[in-house]
């Protein structure tokens, strides 16, 4: 449809699954709207030429029609629009004379500040000059216009177009339509395939009994059970808490991490589930034992070329579950990942808000009531090729909004320069959820080297050792 | 039946025609993950009018492979 905003006429669209998703969450669990921001940064050893670098950015807007994405309100229905162009030229932030932790701080900090979401820019970038001869540029957007695949590519695409303008690097392959591959995803709204899909979660739901596996250990269920009077709830209602956020990160080694991607590359299975077969360990540990673990997965839902290249915002979750007794191995449960994954990944385009009003009808828990106190996501590195001496001088760092909507949420990344992977737990802070969470991390950790380094390895095994 | 494949191949991972071949394996040669993989079955499945069920997955890593299934369902 078409709608005049502010004197212009602009074709209108639709909010795709993922923006539906991400906004409704948002009014149900948070009144923060900052929730949603995502703030990345590049950093780079000496100095980047800011007149060059703010043409990299006049032409990355120019090319990335995601990155020009507006929200507006038709009556209660929400609309976005595409502006035409967007010519900003960014600020420079000098932080050179600050210690590095203080540079950090106050990027953080700004990730926090609120965006005017309705009618207005939802990105903005700023040059940065930082201590240690450090140089960069930092990215705040909302998750409606784009998650962090998106803000990663549309900083990389800087990053390119600025070396193609120094002549270090060709010019970048063009960028796909955002509203060509918005109108292919609203497609599926309606259409056959979400009937079908709509019948295999129903089913899936329908065929297991899945329990609240905390990282806080069980006693958050036992709490539950003991305040709804009911001592076989298997939910807890953890949802909705109105808290404060904060992020703690942790690293694999390079070599720690080539153990894992070597297994996998050996054993033809997949790094993520190598990842989820270590954090089911860590849960089985943390929950006496339990052999039922779930936890939601985040999907990165890019498939084609057009998705791909596209941007925007295209998340969706799925909880993952899965029951296996103790005296399978490693091996086998990374395989049973694998072919869970297999399962759903065809069925991965229903709104998460539809799964879980599936799974209520079902169980009858009362409202916001769920099995997962995890949500987890891995993100495979941005193939990107790149003279060697940027790549090695160079650091991808994400920042914390400071409000999550949800009480834990682990995102792995690869680190650029040498391709270790990075946890970031981003936690609400009044659960006071800290050395939970060191243990948590360190019982993944111990689990998945215990079991890329001998596949066979029982899960009672590693079990053992954890305890 | 090579060409109707690569040319749906190229529709998800940054191939040229000619990287395809029947020996090809869908993750290390032709850099598919498991996202992608799952999608570009379904648009085969549309494509020449067959299902592909979950338990022939285990059995689909090259092209070649692929390419048995679809001919074993004529």
């Amino acid at each position: 449809m078409e709608k005049i905003i502010n004197g212009t006429s602009y074709e209108c669209y639709p909010l795709n699954t993922s923006q539906t998703f991400l906004y409704y969450t948002q009014l149900a669990y948070t009144d923060k709207v900052e929730s949603l921001n995502i703030g990345m940064s590049m950093q780079f050893k000496g100095d980047l030429d800011f007149d060059v670098l703010a043409d990299a950015v006049k032409d990355a807007y120019k090319r990335n029609e995601y990155s020009r994405i507006c929200l507006t309100k038709e009556g209660e229905t929400f609309l976005q629009y595409i502006l035409p162009e967007d010519n900003r030229t960014p600020e420079i932030v000098d932080l050179s004379d600050m210690s590095e932790a203080e540079a950090y701080k106050t990027i953080d900090n700004w990730t926090r500040q609120p965006f005017n979401i309705w009618e207005s820019k939802l990105n903005y970038i700023k040059f940065l000059k930082l201590p240690c001869g450090k140089s960069g540029y930092y990215i705040n957007t909302y998750h409606l216009q784009m998650d962090a695949y998106s803000a990663q590519m549309f900083l990389y695409d800087i990053l390119d177009l600025y070396l193609a303008k120094k002549g270090l690097a060709p010019e970048p392959k063009p960028m796909r339509s955002y509203v060509e591959a918005l109108k292919k995803e609203l497609a599926y709204n309606g259409s056959q395939r979400q009937i079908e899909d709509v019948m295999f979660w129903k089913n899936e739901i329908d065929n297991f009994n899945p329990i609240f596996t905390d990282y806080l250990r069980p006693s958050r269920l036992k709490e539950f059970r003991e305040k709804t009077g009911n001592p076989n709830l298997r939910a807890a209602g953890v949802c909705g808490a109105q808290s404060e956020g904060n992020v703690i990160k942790f690293s694999l080694t390079a070599e720690e991490t080539k153990q894992i991607t070597d297994f996998a590359e050996q054993n033809k299975v997949s790094v993520p589930c190598i990842l989820m077969t270590g954090l089911r360990c860590a849960l089985s540990s943390f929950n006496e034992r339990e052999s039922n673990i779930s936890f939601r997965l985040m999907l990165n839902r890019r498939a084609t070329l057009l998705e791909k290249r596209s941007g925007g915002t295209t998340v969706n979750f799925v909880n993952m579950r899965s029951d296996v007794p103790e005296e399978t191995s490693f091996l086998d449960t990374v395989k049973d990942y694998a072919a869970y994954q297999n399962k759903i990944f065809k069925h991965s385009d229903l709104n998460y808000v539809k799964l879980l009003q599936l799974q209520a009808e079902k169980d009858k828990n009362p409202p916001l009531y769920i099995y997962e106190a995890i949500g987890f996501s891995y993100w495979s590195p941005m193939a990107h090729a790149l003279p060697e001496d940027i790549k090695n001088n160079m650091d991808l760092i994400l920042y914390s909004n400071h409000a999550s909507q949800q009480n834990l949420y682990i995102s792995i990344f690869h680190r650029p320069q040498d391709n270790a992977l990075e946890f970031c737990f981003e936690y609400l802070m009044n659960e006071k959820p800290e050395e939970d969470l060191k243990d948590l991390y360190a019982a993944m950790k111990k689990s998945m080297l215990m079991g890329t380094s001998d596949g066979n390895i029982t899960l009672g095994k590693i079990l053992d050792n954890l305890n | 039946m090579l060409e109707k494949l690569t040319e749906i191949f190229m529709d998800y991972v940054e191939i040229e025609p000619e990287d395809v071949k029947p020996e090809s394996y869908f993750s290390q040669d032709l850099g598919f993950n498991s996202y992608d993989f799952m999608s570009m079955l379904t648009g085969v499945e549309d494509e020449f009018g067959i299902n592909i069920p979950e338990t022939e997955l285990a059995n689909l890593f090259t092209v070649n492979d692929l390419m048995k299934y679809i001919e074993s369902c004529k």
